[in-house]
């Protein structure tokens, strides 16, 4: 690649995560570059690891976890100064956690945990806050009258939408979206991944799309690395990936998706 | 019905508050014949000096009910401080935390009490120090096991990763959670406190000066007499009753907190 000795947003080199002590590491020796304005995917079955390299990224692991190798945000080394990642947590690298629709406090209506996050992080007044979730809101398909409702008046797909609202309210580099798709319906799946580029396009933003479900990274991903056990089985540009997987695993994983035909090369 | 724990827990603030006012006699003036029967003038008689009883039981609400406050606020604070501590913290702040609040609770709360009380002399001041050492673990414990729950919500992760301090989700997420637990364990450690100084009172640990239902209690029973004649009803049996109807009106109220703030217990019927 062109860009391969200019700096990658985010850099992760042998990467190891263990989560306690005398543990077998969940992540080991895992290499992944994301470029600016790239969207990556990570494809692997469940327990594979993927989440838990989200989270090794924010330093949002249990604390008996220990992270190994290097992940360079920007030239920042994340794992060297632990203290500066508060800086970095949602104004430079979202995530949208995997149940991010049961991510929200029940008590707190839905305009004021996104405007929270413009008060908080950048000082802004509460009613130019507020202001400014509900033209959000609107930007991601959404009535601006859903400020003033707690998250159990909106369905599941809204919720999902709120969040990915609020990973993109700072103008991050990186958002990280964890199994985007795994608690909702066909249509409404199809809606989220579609807003996915959307997020892209609007934002300029890298994203790491994290899923088990070949269809949501197909759709919107530029390389894919397939991971199994802990490990990168392989890497390369989403159209190759796909259609000629070289590991078992990835020929396994596309195997489960129904729609078979959608990456068969045509003939 | 529904309203009588504050109904009555108001009446003995307001007579506490009052009782200067209310009480016909000083509590501790010398108004009559010793042990006078009820009168016009003395409407419970009169101790074995001669005091107005009735003056004595109003007066004696103030002293039960400010130690109760004091120390019961206090015991339910520095619970609710420890077990927020261990519960969020975690790790070895809650190992130690937690390992001195069993050490508390494995102690005998009676003679503790006794043997502090002895060494440190009689007063008010003694009271609530005794109380708050003897009592401040049990809701630590039961605050660390809430804010354990709180802790793992999504919503907590999610604010956490977007950037929050410990601090600020602390004040935004788990203590609002806290609030009706906590409520609950303030009245539940108030209407202890009022217990324990009553008893300690009546032991004669409490302070020897000041007039307290537990002090008029132990002064009616350091009488040999007592119960020669019918002076024990209206001598030992008003503060017994004022004390059994504030703990009781104490306990109403803290039921009728927890109905209101626990949308699962509606009218009286507990639903999963």
């Amino acid at each position: 690649m062109a860009a391969e000795n200019a700096r990658a947003l985010l850099d992760l080199s042998s990467l190891e995560v263990t989560y306690g002590p005398d543990q077998a590491p969940v992540v080991q020796d895992l290499c992944l570059r994301i470029e600016r304005g790239q969207a990556v995917g990570i494809l692997g079955e469940s327990g594979a690891g993927k989440s838990t390299i989200a989270l090794a990224i924010l330093d949002l692991l249990p604390r008996a976890a220990r992270r190994k190798g290097r992940i360079h945000f920007d030239g920042l080394d994340l794992l060297g100064r632990a203290e500066s990642i508060r800086a970095i947590r949602f104004r430079r690298i979202s995530l949208v956690l995997q149940d991010c629709m049961n991510a929200f406090n029940p008590v707190i209506r839905i305009g004021e945990q996104i405007a929270e996050l413009w008060v908080c992080h950048e000082r802004t007044r509460w009613k130019e806050a507020l202001r400014r979730a509900g033209a959000l809101l609107e930007r991601f398909g959404l009535s601006a009258e859903l400020t003033g409702s707690y998250p159990h008046e909106l369905s599941g797909g809204m919720r999902q939408r709120v969040a990915l609202a609020m990973a993109v309210a700072l103008s991050p580099e990186l958002v990280i979206v964890d199994e985007p798709t795994s608690a909702l319906d066909v249509v409404t799946a199809n809606a989220v991944v579609e807003l996915l580029g959307a997020v892209r396009r609007e934002s300029g933003a890298s994203l790491l799309v994290i899923s088990h479900d070949v269809s949501v990274l197909a759709r919107c991903c530029d390389r894919i690395a397939v991971m199994g056990e802990g490990r990168i089985l392989e890497e390369g540009p989403a159209a190759r990936v796909l259609r000629q997987p070289e590991h078992a695993a990835t020929r396994s994983l596309i195997a489960a998706v129904p729609r078979l035909a959608a990456f068969r090369e045509k003939p | 019905m529904s309203r009588s724990g504050l109904i009555i827990s108001a009446a003995f603030c307001a007579l506490a508050l009052l009782a200067p006012w209310l009480a016909p006699y000083h509590p501790k003036a010398d108004t009559d014949v010793p042990l006078a029967a009820p009168s016009a003038r003395h409407l419970l008689g009169t101790d074995d000096v001669g005091r107005d009883i009735l003056s004595q039981v109003i007066s004696g609400s103030r002293i039960s009910i400010l130690v109760g406050l004091i120390a019961g606020l206090a015991a339910a604070a520095l619970g609710l401080l420890v077990g927020l501590l261990a519960g969020y913290l975690g790790g070895a702040v809650d190992r130690i935390l937690m390992r001195t609040v069993d050490v508390f609770l494995a102690m005998p709360r009676l003679p503790l009490l006794i043997l502090l009380a002895a060494y440190l002399g009689a007063g008010i001041w003694v009271v609530v120090i005794c109380f708050v050492l003897v009592s401040w673990a049990m809701p630590a414990r039961v605050v660390r096991a809430q804010v354990r729950v709180e802790k793992q919500r999504p919503y907590v992760t999610s604010a956490r990763l977007s950037g929050a301090r410990s601090i600020y989700v602390l004040r935004k997420h788990i203590v609002p959670a806290l609030s009706p637990l906590a409520l609950a364990i303030v009245i539940m450690e108030i209407s202890h406190a009022i217990m324990i100084e009553a008893g300690m009172s009546f032991l004669g640990l409490g302070d020897p000066t000041a007039t307290s239902w537990g002090t008029i209690l132990h002064h009616a029973f350091s009488y040999p007499a007592l119960f020669l004649s019918d002076a024990w009803i209206w001598w030992a049996l008003p503060p017994g009753v004022c004390l059994s109807l504030l703990l009781l009106g104490l306990a109403l109220l803290a039921m009728e907190v927890e109905r209101k703030v626990d949308p699962r217990i509606e009218g009286g019927r507990l639903g999963g």
